[in-house]
């Protein structure tokens, strides 16, 4: 697929100052984080919504798509997109009356603290299977590339 | 099928295949060793996303957390890049036009 002038010049760039044929590039998508209501964002994070009656939930979101580009004759050659949001559940947390809709126990997370170190606690889970799904959509685009 | 829907599917297949975007697979592969550029084009913490129960307790925080996720996916690519196609990963600085083309432009 070909690409506009400028990034094609950026690629004829990028290929004499750092003599590479092939530029993986992994940028920010914006997605909307939840279906129930319009929240946009994009790249790495957690995400954390409350409910009445239901409580809260914390998800972790990597909304980076993965690009595949040839600088010797400049043109994208594969891509992927995240194909869901938020698909990396690291915990829910529930009020007492709440319903349980995941294995994670209450007491694992005390909602009446600081979002704060809740966030810090979360992202911390989050890392490795983070890392791991943009890891594998990487290595699947280089694939589809043909490397 | 009339002469009618005839023509209308095929001018519709034209008009498809004429709009589809497509990507084609290098000719061939680079040889082992090859650098292979990795630019990351986001930010290097993650950031916290609050919906609350309404929408004036809704937030967002950026750098909730030191991560260094860029140093850590590169990493990780840099892992893949070597072990999984015998190549080497070369950091590339991203540039203005990549921070602000649109997907796959």
């Amino acid at each position: 697929m070909r690409v506009n002038e400028a990034l094609a010049a950026d690629l004829a760039q990028i290929r004499s100052r750092d003599g590479v044929d092939i530029v993986l590039v992994l940028k920010n998508t914006k997605y909307n984080l939840w279906h129930e209501s319009t929240v946009i964002e994009e790249g790495i994070g957690l995400f954390t919504r409350c409910q009445l009656f239901v409580g809260c939930r914390a998800e972790a979101f990597d909304y980076v798509s993965v690009y595949l580009y040839d600088t010797a004759a400049p043109r994208l050659v594969s891509s992927a997109k995240p194909t869901k949001g938020a698909d990396v559940t690291t915990a829910q947390v529930l009020f007492g009356w709440g319903v349980e809709r995941s294995g994670t126990k209450i007491s694992d997370i005390d909602i009446s603290g600081d979002l704060n170190t809740l966030s810090d606690r979360e992202i911390d889970k989050a890392k490795e299977p983070v890392m791991e799904i943009l890891s594998e959509r990487t290595v699947a685009v280089m694939r589809d590339g043909g490397l | 099928m009339n002469i009618r829907n005839i023509v209308i599917s095929v001018s519709a297949s034209l008009l498809l295949f004429g709009c589809a975007t497509k990507t084609v697979p290098l000719a061939k592969k680079p040889a082992a060793g090859t650098s292979v550029g990795v630019m990351l084009v986001m930010d290097d913490d993650p950031k916290h996303v609050h919906a609350g129960a309404t929408v004036f307790s809704n937030f967002v925080r950026d750098s909730v957390s030191e991560w260094g996720m860029k140093q850590a996916l590169f990493g990780e690519i840099e892992k893949n890049i070597s072990g999984q196609f015998g190549l080497r990963a070369k950091r590339v600085k991203p540039t203005p036009n990549f921070e602000k083309a649109e997907v796959g432009s």
